[in-house]
Formats: C-alpha cells, structure tokens, sequence
C-alpha cells in the first residue's frame, strides 16, 4: 500500500477546523483502505489457458454448503473456460460457474430419487449489467441411479456444458464457439462433478425443511399446492437472525443478513423430493431468481445408451485420467495446441505484461 | 480511498474515462489502463461486502470482465463512467451476497486491518482500538448509510459519482454523508470518551 501524508482532509464532508470529523473520517479511509491484491486482468477472446480467477476458483470448494452444491461448483469450475459461453468468451464461462452454483445449490435433488426425467428452466433477473435482460437457461437431466445419468445445461439453444455417467465411465462434453469438445475417463475422477443424483438422505417433510433451514434461517411449511399434475409442498425459507444462538459468532452476520436477503419460496414433489420451482425474492419482495420444472417424468425406463454419450461423426473424444485433464480438453487446452506466446499466468502475478492480452486463438 | 483517488488523479491528467472507454472499445490496452485506475477502489468496495479477500478478488474480477463485455452499452455523458462501473459492482456484490449461505459478512463493514505505524507502538493501539469501535459503529448503522460510506472511503467516488449509483440528487448523497459524518462523530466521541 502507498503511504500518504497525514494532512488529509474532507473538504465535502469535513467542516474546516473540525479536528473531530476530521480524524473520523481519516479512520473511516483507513479502515476501508484494505490492501489491494496483485489482481492481474486477462481477457483472451479465444485464449489458450484458464484466467488467473478460474484457476483459484479451481483450486478450493466454491461454497459447500450442501454437498452437492460443491460438487457443481466443481463441474461449473470446469466451464471456466474460454470460448464456452454464449458468445464464445471467457465471461459467459464465468457466467456459467455463477449460474451452476446457484441451480445446484437450491435445487438438487435432496434424496435419492426415482428414475426421473426433467426439463427446468431458470431465470435470473439479477442484471449482470444495468438495463441488461434476465439470463434464460434451460437443463435437461436423465437419472437412473447415483451411477447413471446425464445433465445438459443449455444456453440459447446450445450445450454449454453437458455429462454423462454410465457405471466407471464418464463424459464432460461442450459446444462452446469452438466446436464440439468432449472428455471421457473413469466416473471416479469426473463423476464427482454432478450436480445431480445426491445421496443425502431425505426420506420426509422434516428432512426437507431440515436441509433448507439452519441456525440463522427459517424453513416452513406454507401449503400445498399442484405442480405438472404432480403435489408439492410449498416451503418458505427466511431469514430468522433472531433464532440465531446469542452467544453464536454468525448472529451478527446474520442479522445483516436479515437486512439484505429476501425469503425463497420452493415447490418440492412430494414423492422424489425434487425442487420443482424455486423463487428467490429480493427484499422488496420482487423475484430476482426463478428456476421452474418445465416437465417431469418419474419412474420411467430410460435406455441405457442415453447414459452412453455418442459424439458425432469427426469429434475426437480425449482420454483423461483427471477432471484436471478433462477441464483442459472442454477448454481447448492440450499440449499440442498450447500457445507458447501465451504462457499461463504466473501465480505470483506479479509480472506487469500479466495485464490485459489478446491471445490468438488456439489452433 | 487514497490510494485509489491517487491513481485515478494520476491516470485522469492524462486521459479521460470517457476518452480511454472509446478507446478500448477499439484496443484493449486503454481498457488496462481503465482497470488500473479504478481496481483500487473496485476491489475495496467489493471487500467491504464480502466475507474474505479471495471472494472479493474473484468478484472484483468478474466485474471487470462484465464491464468489459458491456462497454459497447456504455453512453457516455448520461452517467459518469465511475457511476456505471460501480452499478456493476454493485449488482454483483448484492448478487453474491444473496447467493452466499449461510455465512454472510458484515455487508458494507469493512474487516478490521492493522493500521501503518507511523506513531509508534502506543499511537498504534490507540488507533487500533479507535478503528475497532468505529467497526462496531458501522454495523449498527443502517445498512443504506454504510453503502454511501463504502462508496465514498472504500471506492473513493464523490456524491456526484455516487448518487446515479443510489438514484438520488448530488446534493442528497452530500448531505446524507455530511450527517452520518456528524452522527458517526457523536457516537465516536461518545465510545473513547
């Protein structure tokens, strides 16, 4: 951090000759004159290597409240990768992880459900930027059993991520701007990224408003409604900072969080316990988020090849033996293909030259 | 704030926002030179509304490519570019923030860090001790005020950058903060004495 003179001053806020004021506001700049990190910015439209934040992101859990909401961040990690947006840039990819995260960390399944087919949708009403519309994606998910199944995540009509797992074998899969790229190895390494097929218990309605709420938030039961022909309960989950144990370190915390969040309002079938919509409120009480079972199919057959990802005619399917490996193939990155005018950014990102580049494009 | 207030000084004597975003509509290094000028008091701000600097290095990233991918959107003249930059910062912290379970910090209070000693070890823990319940004062202020301050210290923006920010007048957003400044005095003065 640079050094400055003591001599500061407020001419906006601070009175001349108000010592008081003066020195509050000179404490009120050093504490929230935080050290800023080296944070090299790189923007590659077709780079050859993760940016610097996905590769931290790789490196630790995203947010594991609930088991399977890491996991998918895990899975979303991997679409940290250029060219497997909407437009075939990093920031779609990033926009991927964001969206990944949210949908598995407050609609997967809670138990172990039936043989299901579902078709969801989600919107999200959160701008990336001002004036922008809502994000539309939809997600399609065959499951069998924890062992068999397979989840596409589509935007704007195309795959941006999709995987499929049949026993030990297992496939990661994108159409981003680059074509088709698609990674198979053994289930141990890459079926850990579902976001679907979880094993934590849930055989009741307890278990339900168990797993929604905590400590610092409140889930109850509303009603019951129909949805897709099917009966749900509709669970209301609200902050509640007054419930918080007074002598518990988050009950400030959460009682910011009282402040800021709104409730979340979630339809789950009754019998598999799948979320079939999901509205999350602002504290205005407008939807800023929606997630909607648009259809559903439970104890059906599903074919077994369907868990067999077949790729099209010319699409060379990689073996890996990691979710490291597999992460490089769905991003374009092989040894054969890397750019060495394009090195990987250093971790200490300390090099000046680490800032704004434009790669050329892998071939 | 400073710090960054020092950088934007430095970078505005030679080209304006406005100047340097047409010019990284065309070249990417004009938009390098954006993003050093104002990653200072991007990142502060966002670390103000987060829980640990990793999350507020991963969101102070994202906002950067979010406002690099909506630059071609950007009207200059309307709102200044700090305010539409912040906009961005601001939905994406308010995003995170509703995202994050269970644990959530202190929107808009900053971590309490060690002071520079430049007085010695006593001025030191005095000041320590002062920042310390000047945190506690944060918290107890209603969150839209702490927003203003985070914007005004953290981002080092003025009321008339802040206020397209938070939908109000200049004069609003000079007065709002002139009184939590009176206020947060009456309660400083209060706790040391």
């Amino acid at each position: 951090m640079t050094n400055f003179p003591d001599d500061r001053s407020y001419p906006d806020l601070v009175p001349e000759g108000d010592t008081e004021a003066a020195r509050l506001a000179s404490d009120l700049d050093s504490l929230y004159a935080a050290d800023v990190p080296d944070l090299p910015f790189e923007y590659r439209p077709q780079p050859a290597h993760l940016p610097s934040f996905a590769r931290r992101i790789f490196r630790r859990p995203c947010r594991p409240a609930l088991a399977v909401a890491a996991a998918a961040a895990v899975l979303a990690a991997v679409l940290i990768a250029p060219g497997l947006g909407r437009d075939g840039t990093a920031v779609s990819a990033e926009e991927i992880l964001e969206r990944t995260n949210s949908v598995a960390a407050t609609n997967a399944p809670l138990g172990a459900a039936p043989a299901y087919h579902l078709v969801a949708a989600q919107s999200s009403s959160i701008a990336t930027t001002p004036g922008e519309d809502s994000i539309t994606t939809t997600t399609e998910t065959w499951y069998a059993d924890a062992d068999h199944f397979r989840t596409e995540y589509r935007s704007g009509g195309r795959i941006e991520l999709g995987q499929a797992l049949a026993g030990d074998d297992a496939w990661l899969y994108t159409s981003g701007g680059s074509g088709l790229r698609v990674a198979h190895g053994p289930s141990s390494a890459l079926g850990q990224t579902t976001a679907v097929g979880s094993t934590a218990g849930v055989r009741s309605l307890a278990d339900v408003l168990n797993q929604y709420g905590d400590v610092c938030r409140s889930a109850r039961l509303q009603g019951e409604e129909t949805l897709l022909d099917r009966p749900v309960h509709v669970i209301v989950v609200a902050p509640s900072p007054d419930s918080c144990p007074p002598d518990d370190p988050k009950v400030e915390k959460a009682r910011a969080l009282g402040e800021y969040m709104g409730t979340m309002t979630v339809w789950v079938d009754k019998e598999t316990f799948l979320p079939l919509k999901t509205e999350q409120h602002d504290g205005q009480s407008d939807v800023v988020y929606r997630y909607t079972v648009v259809e559903i199919q439970v104890g059906l057959s599903i074919p077994a090849a369907t868990f067999t990802y077949e790729p099209p005619d010319g699409v060379v399917v990689q073996e890996v033996a990691t979710l490291t490996e597999a992460k490089d193939v769905i991003s374009g990155v092989t040894p054969e293909t890397q750019d060495e005018t394009c090195p990987p950014p250093p971790d200490d990102a300390s090099q000046p030259e680490a800032n704004v580049k434009d790669c050329p494009a892998s071939p | 704030m400073w710090q960054a207030l020092a950088l934007r000084a430095g970078s505005v004597a030679c080209e304006s926002d406005e100047a340097l975003v047409a010019a990284a509509r065309e070249r990417s290094d004009a938009f390098g030179e954006l993003y050093e000028r104002y990653l200072p008091g991007v990142y502060r701000y966002l670390r103000a509304r987060t829980a640990s600097g990793d999350e507020a290095a991963d969101l102070t990233q994202l906002v950067f490519l979010r406002v690099l991918r909506a630059l071609p959107r950007y009207r200059a003249g309307r709102v200044p570019f700090a305010s539409w930059l912040f906009r961005i910062a601001r939905n994406a912290a308010t995003d995170a923030h509703r995202r994050r379970k269970p644990a959530v910090s202190w929107d808009y209070v900053p971590e309490l860090s060690t002071p520079d000693d430049h007085d010695g070890p006593e001025a030191l823990a005095l000041r320590q001790e002062r920042l310390t319940h000047l945190r506690a004062l944060l918290a107890r202020l209603d969150p839209s005020k702490r927003e203003l301050l985070a914007f005004r210290f953290a981002a080092g923006l003025s009321a008339r950058e802040i206020a397209p920010i938070v939908g109000k007048s200049e004069a609003a957003v000079k007065k709002q903060l002139t009184r939590i400044i009176a206020t947060l005095k009456e309660y400083y003065r209060d706790e040391l004495s």
